[in-house]
């Protein structure tokens, strides 16, 4: 090849179109440009379909704000439903964990539509409920662009898609539209340092997690000071509950000392050169853990180590029920910091909110998805019942006005209690602290609410 | 070497039909505000193709893979982030850091990686990426796992959304000119037979270069307004190994190597990608690898090709 | 000691990221194409030992005999209904083909079994010696990787077809030259690529959970570890593994734990820069 040979072909237009003619080029170039054209009259024409279609459902008062100007002597024209948008991860990497928080607010919508809706005094109507969800993949640009698609739909509130990397994303859209983002998910303390007024939390945040597991362990009366490994995933929220932690240990001055600390790669097959570490620095007790598939691996590996500790707590996995028929007798003695278990009671405590108590949440849960309900489910159909909660004692449909209440309540399901300091952020809720006994999971902290007496040291 | 070599431009009929419709879409992209609510899905479609475009312009003129393309979007959303959290940087300015930053990086990585050839140029490049992503998860000063979000008062969805054009426009011109360029020439024959344009005195390692550090500014650009527009950056959004996936087949689904290609790629795929994923919450992704595979079998050339092969048929008919 | 421990370790777990690599450069090396659904294949395979041993009881090594010989159907279906028409298609093409083969298989998983990971357990004694301890389900692993890759060097050396794929792999044109049908051997080299990726799955299982979407992962770490051995060798292959087995675990002593997997990156780029067609591979490839 010459000069010359790459000299004509670079007259062309499309690289690909190499020695063709320039009839048949500028075909090509009509072409190109119609699809475009063609194009963006679909996808706007798609959107604005979503838009117009799906938003109608809500009919005119999309955003509450004229609804309490509604006489009862008019006929009704009104919303004729509550219109509750979010994003779960219902696929990628989060995905478990978002379809389980999905059936949670599923179950609670079938039981609140069963009873006839939500009673709007300022409408003068009871309302059903409508959930209305799309798949954010566990990606951040994606939940961005479906809150605002729900908020052109003209949604009523809004529920955070599960994690708090995700309910970051889903943050400012929620704020600048002034429509509450309750969040049942996002732990990380860090959601309600942004200075964000409409953004909700109902579970304990993150830097609560390891607290009560620390307290029980304080409760041991061992006499010297207790050795401590820290060993938690490498994510937004295990960084924040060992923050937490060390925060806690800091504070009870020489109970504990810390021998080891380090944060572990989550997608790594194996933990066993960081857990003979750790065994060299021959600890009581090993804290940690993030997510579910580390933590049986962690479990794994400690067995296959032969090691023995006074304790295993990990985060999240060992509270979810397919670790016990995953790892059999392995999952004995293993702990957990738990935001709720279905054996806990809370209806002796007022006021008791919605009709449902631990127990029934379980079979209710077990009979309509056919498997075991785990905390995520339980978290997002208390979302649920919070808002109900808010909905029914302002009598609104405003995100503001149902906001401002929820800074007002102070209630008991069976999720336990329900408060929210001046930014948002849970303050009532309090975690507990489950092991696995014989096959069995059970609650061994706080000793008010126990199940059994907490196996310490692990034989 | 002059950038836009416009000589021979006559105003055919046919040209200025072209010009009419390229101005009625332009028209449309600046009056998108006022009466389309979801202002992000034009910003992410645009965003794309800035992201399939920036890909083309090395993948398409030089034939080699850059599997690490993401990098440059992550970096760049980085370096914005950090400039707007830490010192409160203007915006625009962010964004302009972001991308000079990744042209920056694209200059580093290519002074390794020109010499690979094939596979072993996309596996160092996936690899960088790799290491950038697990040194920034677990590097405190840029935020580590839990990332970094953007106070409130950065976010102005209409504003990036205006900005997002002005770089898209600004992405499709270079490509364009590029292609046009001395340089387009010689990344072509680079792209036809590397060994020979060697020896006719074309330095491909520093075309290569180049034609890197051009490809990594735009998509540093890309990553820094993602970043303004979603609030949030943390790194398993920032150096998604699929962004570079999804990058490669939007290119490829418009038409490698084209100007226009990964602008039509680009859009399609986004836009059907977003609304099978608000139809069909739980179906979406089977629909969508069903799509990716029926389009590899039935128009392997691209739609720009396809469309081309059908276009000739019908008008050899006539 | 301990390092000892973790060098016996990172020598097993090569040995198996090895096996895994060895089906990834087999399909490359015959027919050139980047297969993206490597991962997803091996989770195929996680899936039905999980199954097999749920359902039935079978225990994950025996299930081999079945996830191997179902892997190797699967791809030839595979091969025969889509990759053949990429084959000779620019590589892009391949890549973006097996890209939309990975996210069907993915989905597909996601929909049919849910996103719950999935794990049994299955314990092995660990191994006691020399003062090393090598916790038994990665002894078996191990034992799997060397009965796989021995069987494999037989075949390639001793059989007719085997040699094929040798031959074709070194120099197609010549191959067909010599009465080596192409169109056959990729089918075979794919339908042995996508059997070891299934097989491994099972072993997997007695590893770690597995999730639907988790195939990524290991189409990853095989694509590094089969250009670090240079692509389209075998052994390259198997090298590959160990070196980013030991490396991975042994970095673990030096290195804050969550930055060590970006050791295998680093080495692998600092290794192509010096060879830049990789360990075993072949110059100016």
């Amino acid at each position: 090849m010459n000069r010359n040979t790459y000299k004509s072909h670079t007259s062309n237009s499309e690289m690909l179109a190499f020695g063709e003619s320039k009839a048949r080029r500028a075909i090509s170039r009509t072409a190109g440009i119609g699809i475009v054209v063609l194009l963006l009259i679909v996808a706007l024409g798609g959107a604005y379909y979503y838009t117009t279609t799906l938003g109608s459902a809500t009919t005119s008062s999309s955003s509450g704000q004229t609804t309490t100007t509604t006489t009862t002597t008019t006929p009704y024209t009104g919303p004729t439903k509550i219109t509750i948008g979010m994003t779960m991860p219902l696929s990628g990497s989060l995905a478990s964990d978002g379809v389980m928080s999905l059936d949670g607010l599923k179950m609670w919508a079938a039981s609140v539509n069963a009873s006839g809706g939500i009673y709007v005094k300022s409408l003068n109507h009871r309302l059903p409920v409508q959930l209305i969800y799309y798949d954010d993949t566990s990606t951040a640009s994606v939940v961005a662009t479906d809150y605002q698609q729900l908020v052109a739909q003209g949604v009523n509130f809004l529920v955070a898609p599960y994690s708090s990397g995700l309910t970051l994303a889903a943050a400012p859209i929620a704020e600048t539209n002034h429509l509450l983002l309750i969040s049942h998910g996002g732990a990380s303390d860090s959601i309600w340092s942004k200075g964000y007024k409409y953004v909700v939390g109902v579970l304990s945040p993150g830097s609560q997690y390891a607290i009560p597991v620390l307290q029980m362990l304080e409760n041991q009366n061992s006499s010297t000071p207790l050795k401590v490994a820290f060993f938690f995933g490498n994510d937004a929220f295990s960084i924040s509950v060992k923050t937490g932690a060390l925060a806690f240990i800091n504070s009870t001055s020489g109970k504990f000392s810390v021998v080891y600390n380090q944060l572990y790669d989550e997608s790594a097959t194996s933990y066993t050169a960081q857990l003979s570490q750790i065994q060299a620095a021959s600890p009581d007790v090993v804290i940690g853990g993030a997510h579910f598939a580390d933590g049986e691996t962690i479990v794994k590996n400690i067995q296959s180590l032969g090691l023995h500790f006074k304790m295993v707590s990990l985060l999240v996995a060992p509270d979810d029920p397919h670790f016990l028929s995953d790892l059999g007798s392995l999952a004995n003695n293993v702990a957990a910091p738990s935001q709720w278990e279905s054996n806990l009671d809370f209806t002796h405590f007022s006021p008791y909110y919605g009709n449902i108590t631990g127990a029934q949440f379980l079979s209710q849960f077990q009979s309509s998805f056919n498997m075991p309900p785990n905390y995520e489910a339980a978290e997002a159909y208390n979302t649920g019942l919070v808002l109900q909660r808010a909905i029914s004692d302002s009598g609104s449909l405003n995100s503001t006005i149902v906001r401002n209440q929820l800074s007002s309540e102070n209630i008991w399901t069976f999720y336990g209690n329900f408060q929210i300091g001046p930014t948002g952020i849970q303050s009532g809720h309090t975690m507990v602290v489950m092991q696995w006994q014989n096959g069995a999971k059970q609650t061994v902290w706080p000793r008010a609410v126990a199940t059994s007496p907490f196996v310490y040291p692990a034989p | 070497m002059s950038p836009l070599k416009l000589t021979g431009f006559t105003l055919t009929r046919r040209r200025s039909a072209e010009m009419a419709v390229i101005l009625v879409l332009l028209a449309l992209l600046l009056v998108a505000p006022t009466f389309f609510a979801r202002i992000s899905v034009l910003f992410f479609i645009l965003n794309w193709i800035v992201l399939a475009e920036s890909f083309n312009m090395f993948a398409g003129l030089t034939g080699y893979v850059n599997f690490g393309h993401v990098v440059f979007y992550g970096v760049g959303g980085y370096v914005s982030a950090l400039l707007m959290v830490n010192a409160h940087a203007s915006p625009y300015v962010a964004v302009i850091a972001g991308g000079l930053a990744s042209s920056l990086l694209a200059l580093g990585i290519s002074l390794p990686t020109t010499r690979l050839r094939g596979a072993y140029f996309a596996i160092a490049t996936l690899s960088i990426n790799e290491a950038f992503f697990v040194t920034f998860d677990s590097w405190d000063a840029v935020g580590s796992a839990p990332g970094l979000s953007l106070p409130i008062s950065y976010y102005q969805p209409v504003v990036e959304y205006y900005v997002m054009v002005v770089v898209a426009i600004a992405c499709v011109l270079s490509m364009y000119a590029i292609s046009k360029s001395k340089f387009g020439i010689a990344l072509q024959a680079i792209r036809q037979q590397e060994v020979t344009a060697n020896s006719i005195g074309i330095n491909a390692a520093y075309y290569k270069s180049l034609a890197l550090v051009f490809s990594g500014f735009f998509a540093g650009l890309a990553g820094a307004l993602a970043i303004w527009q979603i609030t949030f950056i943390d790194p398993p959004s920032a150096f998604n190994v699929t962004i570079t996936v999804t990058s490669i087949s939007m290119a490829m689904l418009g038409g490698l190597g084209t100007v226009i290609g990964p602008v039509i790629g680009g859009a399609l795929l986004y836009e059907l990608t977003d609304l099978l994923g608000l139809s069909y919450p739980f179906i979406h992704l089977i629909i969508l690898g069903v799509i990716i595979v029926g389009v590899v079998l039935v128009i392997p050339d691209g739609i720009l090709g396809a469309s081309r092969r059908v276009l000739t048929k019908v008008r050899g008919r006539r | 000691m301990l390092l000892a421990e973790l060098v016996v370790l990172g020598l097993a777990y090569g040995l198996l990221f090895g096996v895994l690599a060895l089906g990834l450069t087999l399909i490359w090396g015959v027919m050139k194409v980047v297969n993206i659904a490597h991962g997803d294949f091996v989770i195929v395979g996680a899936y039905s030992s999980y199954w097999l041993f749920v359902l039935a009881g079978v225990h994950p090594i025996l299930s081999i005999l079945f996830t191997a010989p179902f892997g190797f159907g699967l791809g030839i279906i595979v091969y025969l209904g889509l990759v053949r028409r990429v084959v000779h298609a620019p590589e892009l093409m391949s890549l973006f083909l097996t890209f939309g083969i990975s996210t069907l298989i993915s989905s597909l998983l996601l929909y049919i079994y849910s996103p719950n990971q999935r794990a049994i357990s299955v314990t092995f004694p660990s191994i006691n010696g020399l003062g090393v301890v090598l916790p038994g389900n990665v002894a078996i692993a191990a034992a799997y990787a060397v009965v796989v890759a021995t069987l494999l060097r037989i075949f390639l050396t001793k059989t007719y077809w085997g040699k094929a794929i040798r031959a074709v792999t070194e120099d197609s044109s010549s191959a067909l030259l010599m009465g080596i049908n192409p169109e056959a051997v990729s089918m075979l080299a794919f339908g042995i690529g996508v059997a070891i990726a299934s097989s491994v799955g099972s072993v997997v299982m007695l590893l770690q959970a597995v999730y639907p979407t988790g195939g990524s992962e290991f189409t990853l770490l095989a694509f590094v570890i089969v250009v670090l051995g240079g692509l389209g060798s075998p052994f390259g292959a198997l090298l590959g593994g160990i070196v980013i087995g030991v490396v991975d675990n042994v970095a673990s002593l030096y290195l804050p734990a969550a930055a060590t997997p970006a050791i295998g990156f680093i080495i692998l780029v600092i290794v192509l820069i010096v060879r830049p067609s990789g360990i075993m591979g072949a110059k100016g490839r």
